[in-house]
């Protein structure tokens, strides 16, 4: 259960309905997630959120599967069962398959399907996370040798802002997982209807 | 998912490592932030590599004779034990690559 009320969409009006709307015009009809009806309680924080989380996802050219892919990352390592889940099934939408979702989940670049750039900038993202202050000009210099620009470096690491964020937010709050996903995280499967 | 490392105090690594068997050692303490970062790492390899290399913890702090003796000096501080000695360290966060690039050669000959 979470730790404070969550407004159903039938029952929002006002600048939450605006939030709301957002979120199923991107997402679909019924996707409203439960971290956002969380962030609604704040619907101009909430819409802050939203528009930076697209900007992130439908702007930048790095591939969607590398970004949640570094979101999946880092929801396990942030045991927020709830984000692994959602950003599990992000992947999926994406494309990858269930073996290369637990490869993120095992921070495991290599077996993600990724191309070696991005690959090397998951890794980045991931030694970002745990001790950015460790990142030398060589670890800059190793990822950009493989192609990747100073604005992906950004977009990397704006995707590990974000992730932790939202990560953060969830947990502290006890959103809970939404409906209509549909990843086991014992087995790494996704049910019936996720498939679809 | 969790990492669930063992963790072990200068007796049983002792022990442990002079079974001759690969382990991989981190010497952390109970604040060290950098340490809790870097356990979901060390978690991802000990998984993938059970029964071959044992990845296990040890509390510098609480263990401040082994510390001294290894010359710990800043956490966290991997060691990597092969044939009962040492045979490589590093100090500070590594992802779980770099972990798997830098046991991969001590578990090849295992």
């Amino acid at each position: 259960m979470p730790f404070i009320d969550l407004t159903p969409v039938e029952q929002a009006d006002g600048e939450l309905k605006l939030l709301y709307d957002d979120l199923e015009r991107v997402r679909g009809k019924g996707r409203v997630s439960n971290l956002f009806k969380a962030y609604g309680k704040f619907p101009a924080l909430g819409r802050a959120n939203f528009n930076r989380l697209m900007v992130l996802l439908s702007q930048g050219t790095l591939s969607l599967r590398l970004k949640e892919a570094v979101m999946v990352a880092l929801a396990e390592i942030n045991h927020c069962t709830y984000c692994v889940a959602f950003h599990a099934t992000a992947m999926n939408a994406q494309g990858a398959s269930e073996a290369e979702i637990m490869a993120a989940r095992q921070f495991d670049a290599e077996r993600i399907g990724l191309s070696p750039k991005e690959s090397a900038l998951f890794e980045f993202a991931l030694k970002a996370n745990g001790d950015p202050h460790a990142i030398t000009q060589a670890d800059v210099d190793a990822v950009c040798a493989l192609g990747a620009t100073d604005a992906e470096l950004v977009e990397v690491l704006e995707t590990v802002n974000t992730g932790n964020a939202f990560n953060l937010f969830a947990g502290a709050l006890g959103v809970g997982a939404d409906d209509f996903l549909h990843y086991s995280l014992d087995s790494g499967r996704f049910g019936a209807r996720a498939a679809e | 998912m969790s990492a669930g490392l063992r963790e072990l105090d200068a007796t049983a690594l002792d022990a442990l490592t002079a079974a001759g068997r690969p382990v991989l050692a981190e010497f952390f303490g109970p604040n060290c932030i950098i340490c809790r970062q870097l356990e979901p790492m060390l978690g991802a390899v000990a998984r993938e590599t059970a029964g071959r290399l044992d990845v296990v913890r040890v509390d510098a702090a609480a263990n401040p004779a082994l510390a001294e003796r290894l010359a710990i000096r800043s956490l966290p501080t991997l060691i990597l034990y092969k044939d009962g000695a040492p045979q490589g360290r590093r100090t500070g966060f590594m992802t779980a690559g770099e972990l798997r690039g830098w046991v991969r050669p001590a578990l090849a000959d295992a």
